[in-house]
């Protein structure tokens, strides 16, 4: 049985729907929202929150979601991305899953939307001041590759010990001469804390950067919140020698659009074998 | 669904605007003209604090902690122990210096400060065009925008917030159902005798 039987079967019986606005009741509500905002106050570090269950399994964007129905109000209009898409599988999902405990409006667009959900990616639309982008984190420890324990890793942050970091880089140059971190690139923020940035591609690092938009990330699994407020720096971690760079597509066209300048997702016909590129940001590319 | 819920939503994305943009005043949605310092108050506390908080009050006006307690929930602490530190007025009168600024591996456990400002004649009653604001969510810095601050208690949340990412975080409410944030992450310079002075 799916939410809206159930609910449409309780009023036929006369009883009440047995959730609160936005699905989590409000003593959860109230301890994210005061995890968010100690994380807005603390750019880049990870505040600690107590992670509910949610109708969806943990790993599948429990984080976001948390985070949204903390921030979802009756007016606000809602948009939710999945590695740029609206229509994809997870995008999909939740977006019908909050529509149906908020009764909030639904849209493709950016800048008609007050708070966006993303998963591994950034609207290739700059956001304007007001709006909120969440995303959804599987690791939100940047320094997990190279240590594996979160005591250890609290006391790096604390002391702003990044050393292991800088020298898994090194390692990287050395053995490939290249920085080979594709996605979850890290980034120093504030000038202070380093940050996974959630598996977003290198092409949109720099969209972090005094951004005027707020972005807040969520790790349900983890039970991480950690935020980047407007105009704030954002850096990616780079060498003098060895600098940051972004995925280079070589000039090469969307195929439904024909833009230059926006991330690409690369398609292989099964049958034909042939490699065609599309806008990944799917609400963009139609918007011509 | 319960249409109760509604205004603490709105009350903290007013908050988290606030924060996000430090300096800058926002109207309190649910602030009562007739009685705005008590409801602007009541308002912010019940959206933040609960059971699982405790709260200090700094003040004359016992009853108000009363209400805090009773409309939230919340035990009503020492200074040092509290996670939200109520200051009725605009100067906490050195009682700050024992609150908690958090630790190197969890500076989140640092201290919220709410200042219940009065607007009463006896404090600043125009924007300190001396004090200027800068750091993450600031474009370009900027004065305080909220009246009724006073320049010692800045200069006391400067110093309490000198060994960032421990410090506290300050939301600044005034009778004119303003809320203001001023977040540890913000930087406080005070500008004397045409000057530029960096605080020690």
């Amino acid at each position: 049985m799916n939410l809206s039987t159930w609910l449409q079967q309780q009023e036929k019986n006369g009883h009440q729907a047995y959730y609160t606005f936005a699905f989590i009741d409000e003593g959860a509500k109230r301890e994210i929202r005061r995890k968010t905002l100690k994380a807005i106050a603390i750019p880049g570090y990870q505040v600690p929150f107590g992670s509910r269950d949610m109708p969806i399994a943990r790993g599948w964007g429990t984080g976001g979601l948390q985070l949204t129905l903390a921030l979802i109000g009756p007016e606000d209009i809602l948009k939710v991305i999945d590695q740029g898409a609206d229509d994809s599988v997870n995008a999909v999902n939740i977006k019908k899953f909050v529509s149906q405990v908020t009764g909030v409006r639904l849209t493709n667009q950016v800048q008609e939307a007050t708070l966006i959900q993303t998963r591994h990616r950034i609207p290739e639309e700059p956001l304007r001041e007001g709006q909120i982008l969440v995303f959804q984190v599987p690791i939100p420890e940047p320094l997990r590759a190279v240590e594996p324990s979160e005591r250890e890793t609290r006391r790096m942050h604390g002391e702003a010990d990044y050393s292991r970091m800088w020298l898994h880089l090194y390692e990287n140059i050395v053995q490939f001469k290249e920085i080979m971190i594709g996605s979850r690139y890290p980034v120093m923020v504030h000038n202070r804390f380093m940050m996974d940035p959630s598996p977003i591609p290198r092409w949109d690092n720099p969209r972090l950067h005094m951004a005027e938009g707020l972005y807040l990330f969520g790790a349900g699994r983890e039970k991480r919140i950690y935020a980047v407020p407007p105009y704030t720096s954002v850096k990616s971690i780079e060498f003098e020698d060895y600098k940051f760079r972004v995925e280079d597509f070589g000039g090469v066209a969307c195929s439904r659009c024909g833009r230059t300048n926006t991330f690409l997702n690369e398609i292989i016909d099964d049958e034909s074998g042939k490699r065609t590129f599309i806008c990944s940001d799917t609400a963009f590319c139609s918007k011509l | 669904m319960h249409s109760s819920v509604y205004p603490t939503q709105k009350i903290f994305r007013v908050l988290v605007e606030a924060t996000s943009h430090p300096g800058r005043g926002y109207r309190l949605p649910t602030c009562r003209e007739s009685d705005p310092w008590r409801t602007s108050l009541l308002a912010v506390a019940y959206t933040l604090l609960d059971h699982e908080v405790a709260f200090a009050f700094i003040g004359k006006n016992i009853m108000l902690a009363q209400q805090v307690y009773a409309a939230t929930k919340a035990r009503q602490v020492a200074v040092e122990d509290a996670h939200y530190v109520i200051v009725e007025g605009n100067q906490s009168l050195g009682q700050l210096n024992n609150v908690n600024c958090g630790t190197s591996a969890y500076p989140d456990q640092g201290a919220t400060i709410i200042y219940a400002l009065s607007n009463d004649g006896r404090e600043q009653q125009s924007p300190l065009t001396n004090v200027f604001l800068s750091g993450p969510g600031i474009k370009e810095p900027l004065n305080p925008q909220l009246t009724g601050l006073s320049i010692e208690e800045l200069n006391n949340i400067h110093h309490l917030n000198g060994e960032y990412p421990l410090g506290i975080d300050c939301i600044f409410l005034n009778g004119d159902c303003q809320v203001m944030c001023i977040p540890r992450s913000t930087e406080i310079k005070i500008h004397q005798d045409k000057k530029w002075d960096m605080l020690p």
